[in-house]
């Protein structure tokens, strides 16, 4: 995308304000501005009066209207982001969800519960045909229309991303993060931020995040040209449980080993300076060409390989190779031709999949909440191992 | 498996388990691999009795009779004396068992039925209308592949952003022919 349209889609996305919008901004202080002139000391002193009303006045609505400031820990979208990456490891909640996606509504059970540590998850279709997906401590089994109740164990690489701290210095590269105001939810009062892509290899985010809990209420994912790809937004909530610091936070709490060692020595430019931010220590081990076989030689910018690691997949997956920017990630799944696999793009809501042949006897899949360019990209830079 | 968790499995297919309820039902069922094939065989049963597209690609069938066959036990027969070439026939009269009892499950209703002509549920077939296939593909068991895909990667290399059982909102939302 050039500068213009960049800046086109930022200005857009900026002007959006999000459904339900609500500015609790007080009515301007009319007694200040309408208090009639006085002469001499007096008025001198009514001036200063006024002069320290209009500025209390002018506090207030700042406060108000936009609740969320730069610099300050937890009203800042930082602050916000971290709280609410925090509340989805720890809050217990049960509510029902309604999901819309090109124009088609679907509603949604949800159940998230934390017993000693740990949690179990639950997502129930309630319209149609039976879906449900459950998450526990040993894996994750699915139950929808097409295939047979299938499960998966959880690996070591099992939440991987999920575990480590938003790492901001990275993150503010690729996307811009905006304080968007507050809004209602479910009837619970919302903070908004926007999460805004600086370029079209990936989604932007709005996220209303409940000022109680910090839980997300409403997600929507928006495109490079601001329009909603799909939304996810409570209608009714009930938080159950707060877990303490270090229980319920699942993959948080219990974290896959190789993530504290990080080793891997960061060799972009994008690492070092995530480096300089002090986050190192959380840095995701990044993969170098010598750690995997199958190598990525085209990337989309800002994605960056991550180490292999133990991966749960399908049985006919030779290879899992990993790349995100931070925010969005890719997976490519690499099996032997021969298997049954995509040909060409498929979607369901804003998950994008991309297969075809490599390398001849090869056949790889990206799957991921990316545009397909950002899929593409990846699929025809992938070399196999070289003999 | 006992008959009230076979009940608690079709109050929960029917979408009639209380909200209360449904964490302890859903613990239930994934706890007990045989609940869950009972959910399987309730879901396709729903979906037959609601003449809804289903998708029998997927579910395997044709493998999972062949297994089956595969572990009947072979009864070697006695050659008789007039030579005459009877061989073991137990896995043949299996295979004919077998196929006339999907004949009976999936062509059987649709003979019943006079009054009007049913939407025919047969696999590979997109949905007549509404809402594209999974994945906007018309095969089963591709659509079930990229399904197993997905939760790989929700599992393996979700971003922070989103994570738990949320993630899987697009998954779960989606419902093709509507």
């Amino acid at each position: 995308m050039n500068p213009a349209a960049e800046g086109s889609t930022l200005s857009v996305i900026a002007r959006k304000q999000p459904t339900g919008h609500r500015r609790d901004v007080p009515a301007p202080c009319a007694s200040a501005r309408q208090r009639p002139s006085l002469a001499g000391p007096l008025a001198a002193a009514g001036r200063s009066v006024l002069l320290l009303a209009a500025l209390v006045c002018a506090a207030a609505v700042a406060s108000a209207g936009e609740p969320v400031q730069q610099g300050q820990d937890e009203s800042s979208v930082e602050g916000l982001l971290t709280r609410m990456h925090d509340a989805q490891q720890r809050v217990g909640y049960e509510g029902t969800v309604v999901y819309l996606h090109a124009n088609r509504l679907a509603t949604l059970r949800v159940a998230r519960s934390i017993d000693d540590g740990d949690s179990k998850e639950s997502l129930l279709a309630l319209s149609g045909p039976i879906r449900a997906v459950a998450r526990n401590a040993h894996g994750v089994t699915c139950m929808l229309p097409d295939a047979l109740t299938f499960a998966t164990p959880r690996g070591h690489r099992s939440g991987l991303l999920r575990s480590v701290p938003l790492d901001f210095a990275r993150i503010r590269r690729h996307y811009r993060l905006q304080p968007l105001g507050a809004s209602r939810v479910a009837g619970r009062d919302t903070d908004v931020i926007g999460i805004v892509p600086r370029d079209a290899y990936r989604y932007g985010y709005r996220f209303f995040i409940d000022r109680a809990s910090g839980l997300p209420l409403k997600i929507d994912l928006m495109d490079d040209g601001a329009e909603p790809i799909e939304q996810v937004m409570f209608t009714q909530v009930e938080i159950r449980s707060v877990a303490s610091d270090h229980a319920g936070s699942g993959a948080s709490a219990k974290r896959p080993p190789g993530i504290a060692a990080a080793g891997a020595r960061p060799d972009s430019e994008d690492a070092a300076e995530s480096d300089s931010s002090g986050d190192s220590a959380a840095s995701l081990p990044r993969a170098s060409a010598a750690e995997s076989g199958w190598r990525l030689t085209r990337v989309p910018p800002g994605f960056e390989p991550l180490a292999p690691s133990e991966s749960v997949s399908p049985e006919s997956v030779i290879e899992h190779l990993v790349v995100s920017d931070g925010i969005a990630s890719v997976s490519v799944y690499i099996e032997a031709a021969g298997t049954q696999g995509l040909e060409g793009a498929a979607r369901v809501g804003a998950i994008t999949a991309l297969g075809g042949r490599v390398a001849g006897d090869y056949h790889a899949t990206v799957v991921g909440e990316v545009p397909e360019r950002t899929a593409q990209m990846l699929l025809e830079g992938l070399e196999p191992p070289r003999q | 498996m006992n008959r009230p968790a076979e009940e608690t499995v079709s109050v929960l297919v029917d979408g009639e388990t209380g909200s209360d309820a449904l964490p302890g039902a859903l613990d239930q069922l994934l706890a007990d691999d045989a609940l869950k094939a009972c959910w399987a065989r309730y879901q396709l049963i729903s979906l037959c009795l609601r003449r809804e597209p289903m998708a029998v690609d997927a579910r395997d069938v044709a493998r999972r009779v062949s297994d089956a066959l595969s572990q009947q036990a072979v009864v070697p027969m006695v050659r008789p004396a007039r030579g005459s070439r009877v061989r073991a026939v137990i896995p043949i009269a299996s295979a004919l068992a077998a196929g006339l009892a999907l004949v009976a499950i999936f062509v059987a209703p649709q003979l019943s039925t006079t009054s009007y002509s049913p939407p025919r549920p047969l696999a590979g077939l997109p949905p007549a209308a509404g809402a594209p296939a999974r994945w906007h593909s018309a095969d089963p068991v591709l659509r079930a592949k990229l399904d197993r895909l997905i939760v790989s990667h929700n599992e393996n290399a979700a971003g922070p952003v989103l994570t738990g059982v949320m993630a899987y909102a697009a998954v779960v939302g989606h419902e093709s022919g509507r």
